[in-house]
């Protein structure tokens, strides 16, 4: 990117900051950063999800418990960008610690969609700001973190590109924790040869992180093991044909298989049972795993804490920690309920054995095996899967917020096609689909096969 | 694909790839058939039994949350609980004993005792990850502190339970 288009996209900022309110804080230094130099990623504009942590600018995960920390180091997703020529724009809006599907749990305030310029329609979340900054073409990619569909979500919101990488393969070093074996960074942009050549800068073994993706296991990747193939196998699973889902939203769907039938891929149904049971195991394993991870916040060391007690009625930070949103606390409690003893055999323990089996479920289904598995491959089984990445166009943001008061559970189901990816820590991306607004449809490889994934992208669009 | 074994409780069945669908039109019937309701997950608020106060009470402690609506807090809690019950309705497969899910490698080499003295040799210690002693002053970011320590205001706590 040339410093004088980054100039431009700059000019519009603070017009856009107030009309859809897209970050959490602003590089006010940017302009002496745009220098020129030859580095792969010279130059870019990249927003950065408010729960990654940078030096120059407060990291707040959208939460008054954090108000006003700034972290003393950067995230290693953040130096590997610095260091390939990259220029932090600012720190991203998002739903407080990552928790919400449609940026309204924010400390500072909801995030308006850009792609719905007369109404305020919801632009998913957790990673709101991050879609809409590259929805409104204020940066050139912005990085989101993704626990159960967060990058996927507000990518096909916006009609942008939203990818998740395989768990592992990017660092979450400096990364804040919702739910520590799930949480992965993702790239959101409009064009699918950037997220391509971030991916290349970024996908690197990182010994800061013990969940990072040894050497050793990148090199068994399927990726590298077998050349792209001409034509590939997709799966549709039959677990994704939902009742509610509207034939205008499944035409989507059609339009992509029309594609990819026309350029001579072969498409079967293949049938992935404990999808149905994604959302019970995830809603059980990451609330518990949040409950452990914020369990820190007291205010003590760092972040927000109450300016007059550390203890109320015999227990101790609650001052503190009832600055906590709303939905925050809600997970929390059903966290620990999910922790204590007897819910913990019942619940916790089942749901990691569910898990498991529906890690197993979709090795059976794919033609390479699973680097962490060491699964047999299935003779006939395929490369990709196929699915919309949402069941509905984005609603708006009054609807959202009545549905949400009646029950959280309520927008909970909008992660139904994301999560069971997220379970299982594979590859997935949301891509637009022209003149549709709002709609994505999703892809997913096996375990590390990334690159599949992201050339299936490039050929689907 | 699924099998009712008893009242309401589906036996684990295991994943399958079909034959290519031979035309357009197949992918199209294929889509129109929904096989469930993502509303049948959805418990209804207002017949749900909220859970005990003193539950929600306790939980809350356990927490470090504060008290405030708890009929409302009680109300949510049910709601949630009877979202994520789905999971007693499918059993699991005997084959899938593991109860460990982590996204890591599940066959890993045995460490010979050789090999861990020279990997605890072989250590260093990260200045990014603050492990150098003196590296790093671990109070700089607290609002009080006295000479190197962090503060908790309050009396020593009676009645902790």
């Amino acid at each position: 990117m040339s410093i004088r288009g980054s100039l431009y996209k700059l000019s519009k900022i603070d017009h856009l900051q107030e009309k859809f309110n897209i970050f959490t804080s602003i590089n006010q230094n940017i302009k002496n950063e745009l220098q020129p130099c030859d580095k792969p990623l010279a130059n870019l504009l990249v927003g950065i999800k408010d729960n990654i942590v940078t030096k120059d600018l407060p990291t707040t995960c959208a939460s008054g418990i954090l108000e006003g920390y700034k972290s003393p180091f950067d995230a290693t997703v953040v130096t590997l960008l610095k260091d390939a020529g990259v220029v932090v724009i600012g720190k991203t809006n998002m739903d407080e610690f990552g928790m919400g599907s449609g940026g309204t749990h924010s400390k500072f305030g909801v995030t308006y969609n850009p792609m719905f310029l007369d109404e305020k329609v919801v632009v998913g979340g957790s990673s709101s700001g991050s879609a809409a900054a590259v929805a409104s073409d204020v940066v050139d990619f912005a990085l989101g973190t993704d626990t159960g569909g967060s990058v996927r979500i507000p990518a096909a919101y916006t009609s942008t590109f939203g990818f998740k990488p395989s768990y592992g393969r990017l660092s979450r070093f400096g990364v804040i924790a919702y739910a520590q074996s799930l949480d992965t960074v993702g790239i959101i942009t409009k064009d699918i040869e950037m997220i391509k050549k971030v991916f290349r800068v970024l996908d690197k073994y990182d010994a800061k992180d013990p969940t990072s993706l040894t050497d050793d296991l990148r090199s068994k990747a399927p990726s590298l093991a077998s050349k792209t193939k001409n034509q590939l196998k997709i799966g549709i699973p039959q677990e994704f044909m939902l009742q509610n889902i509207s034939k205008q939203v499944n035409s989507v769907l059609m339009t992509v298989i029309d594609k990819i039938l026309e350029q001579g891929h072969e498409i079967c149904p293949v049938s992935i049972p404990m999808i149905k049971y994604s959302l019970p195991i995830y809603y059980t394993l990451a609330p518990a795993e949040a409950a452990s991870n914020l369990s820190r916040y007291d205010g003590i060391r760092y972040g927000y804490r109450d300016t007059e007690k550390d203890i109320y009625e015999d227990t101790l930070f609650v001052p503190t920690r009832a600055n906590f949103g709303k939905e925050v606390k809600n997970r929390i409690l059903l966290g620990n309920y999910n922790l204590c003893s007897g819910a913990f055999r019942n619940n916790f323990l089942k749901a990691q054995k569910l898990r498991n089996q529906l890690i197993n479920e979709f090795d059976n289904v794919f033609s390479v095996p699973n680097i962490l598995t060491n699964n047999k491959p299935k003779d006939d089984g395929v490369d990709l899967l196929l699915s919309l990445s949402c069941m509905t166009p984005p609603p708006t943001v009054n609807n959202f917020m009545e549905q949400d008061a009646k029950t959280p559970v309520n927008s909970y189901i909008n992660d139904s096609f994301t999560i069971p990816m997220s379970l299982a820590g594979l590859p997935c991306i949301s891509i637009p689909v022209k003149n549709n607004v709002g709609i994505g449809v999703q892809l997913t490889g096996q375990f590390a096969d990334d690159e599949c994934v992201l050339d299936a992208a490039q050929r689907f669009t | 694909m699924l099998r009712v074994t008893r009242a309401s409780v589906v036996r684990f069945c295991s994943s399958s790839v079909g034959k290519k669908f031979e035309s357009r039109k197949h992918i199209e019937e294929y889509l129109s058939r929904a096989t469930w309701r993502i509303e049948d997950y959805i418990p209804n608020p207002e017949t749900t039994e909220p859970v005990a106060e003193d539950e929600v009470k306790k939980l809350l402690k356990l927490s470090g949350l504060p008290e405030g609506d708890n009929a409302e807090t009680q109300r949510r809690l049910a709601n949630q609980l009877k979202f994520i019950n789905k999971l007693h309705d499918v059993d699991v497969n005997p084959s899938s004993i593991s109860e460990d899910a982590r996204l890591m490698s599940r066959t890993q080499d045995e460490l010979t005792f050789e090999q861990l003295t020279m990997l605890v040799k072989a250590q260093s210690k990260n200045d990014d990850l603050a492990e150098r002693s003196g590296f790093w002053d671990c109070t700089s970011l607290a609002t009080l502190k006295d000479n190197g320590y962090f503060v908790v205001r309050g009396n020593s706590m009676k009645n902790r339970k």
